[in-house]
């Protein structure tokens, strides 16, 4: 049995396995993606853990009902004793569900790995830390190369725990622009960003795990040694306490966020993009984030 | 006979066996009645950010403790 404690309800295995599966048709069908995905390419942002694991794996297995292709994206990081580990359970899991793999490394691509951009932040001479480095490299790269293989819609393993952190962390930051894009689906109103959703937005970080397990899916427990470091990992702990004591906490954040997203999505005007000067990738500046990080990088490595 | 009030306390209390992902095996001692959420709650861990099997079948947090019971607890929370 499994226990649903916002629900004050316990399901079978069955019935959660239902469950799971309807929540991912309720961000399909709520977005108007369902209709459209007839034909076209996923491609699914997958690290080997459990989220982008699950992603894959019921992305996949609607693909036959809905008509539409699905393959997984890797962007390697390089961060020893952890992403070695990841990858090969993934490519295990890709090669379970017929799936092709393509891996992109971010050493190639952007010149470091996060274990250097790491290095350098603990050294004094980087004040990005290794997350903020990692999630916009990761970022730029996935868009890049979902595009280059033809993909119109890009996946992620994204839950409800890292909505309602993301929710927080935006609020912190008074960054309403942030709150009403992040949705269960980003779409971008220039043509070189692929659309963006959620599968796992009405799924809980614990609900994700089960799946996880019940469908028989296997990753190396082991820990990114930066994840630590970020203002999320504080939060995910925060808001864990909250909903042990306040069962229901997450969902009524999320609840807030997607009312707050209605109400200021038509006040909030979103900033025209333009061409980064460098790259051409899609930016609200003169250069986009990702080459800007780029230059900082190689300006400090050269010194 | 009665038990002796040693034997009674020893009979009240049943031996557990956890595998805690990834920190490794610990064995405790609790008393009868146990639920897991308690367990937890001994362990320091939130409800939320784990998730317990009995063999391969997750169960719940009002599940009691059985004698010699071998559970495995997986941390749900991770970075990446």
């Amino acid at each position: 049995m499994i226990k649903l404690n916002y629900l004050g309800e316990s399901l079978c295995k069955e019935c959660f396995l239902r469950y799971f599966e309807e929540q991912v048709m309720r961000v399909l069908k709520g977005t108007g993606l369902l209709s459209r995905l007839s034909g076209k390419l996923v491609v699914v942002a997958t690290s080997g853990g459990k989220d982008s694991s699950n992603a894959l794996y019921i992305l996949k297995e609607l693909s036959e009902s809905y008509d539409y292709e699905v393959a997984a994206l890797l962007v390697n990081e390089g961060i020893k004793g952890y992403r070695e580990h990841k990858a090969k359970a993934l490519r295990a899991l890709c090669t379970r569900l017929g799936v092709n793999l393509i891996e992109v490394s971010m050493k190639k691509e952007m010149g470091v790995t996060i274990d250097q951009v790491a290095l350098l932040h603990e050294r004094g001479k980087l004040r990005l830390k290794p997350c903020s480095v990692c999630g916009v490299f990761r970022r730029y790269l996935m868009n890049i190369y979902a595009k280059e293989v033809g993909a119109e819609y890009v996946a992620t393993g994204h839950n409800l725990d890292d909505e309602v952190q993301t929710f927080i962390m935006n609020i912190i930051r008074g960054d309403l622009q942030s709150i009403v894009r992040e949705g269960p689906v980003t779409r971008p109103h220039i043509g070189e960003l692929i659309p963006r959703f959620k599968p796992l937005y009405y799924l809980t970080e614990k609900e994700s795990m089960l799946h996880f397990i019940l469908r028989g899916l296997e990753t190396p427990y082991v820990e990114c040694p930066y994840a630590k470091l970020s203002m999320r990992y504080q939060l995910r702990t925060m808001i864990n306490s909250l909903e042990q004591h306040s069962p229901g906490t997450k969902h009524r954040l999320l609840r807030v966020k997607e009312s707050l997203r209605k109400k200021l999505g038509q006040q909030i005007i979103q900033q025209r993009l333009r061409r980064c000067s460098l790259c051409g990738m899609p930016t609200s500046h003169d250069i986009c984030r990702a080459c800007e990080i780029k230059i900082e990088l190689e300006r400090i490595i050269k010194a | 006979m009665e038990p002796t009030g040693s034997r009674s306390k020893e009979a009240n209390l049943l031996r557990v066996r956890v595998d805690l992902i990834p920190e490794g095996m610990k064995e405790l001692t609790v008393p009868r009645g146990t639920i897991i959420e308690h367990l937890l709650h001994m362990l320091k861990l939130n409800p939320e950010e784990v998730i317990v099997l009995r063999g391969e079948e997750p169960i719940t947090e009002d599940e009691e403790i059985v004698d010699d019971d071998c559970l495995r607890i997986i941390r749900v929370v991770s970075g990446g």
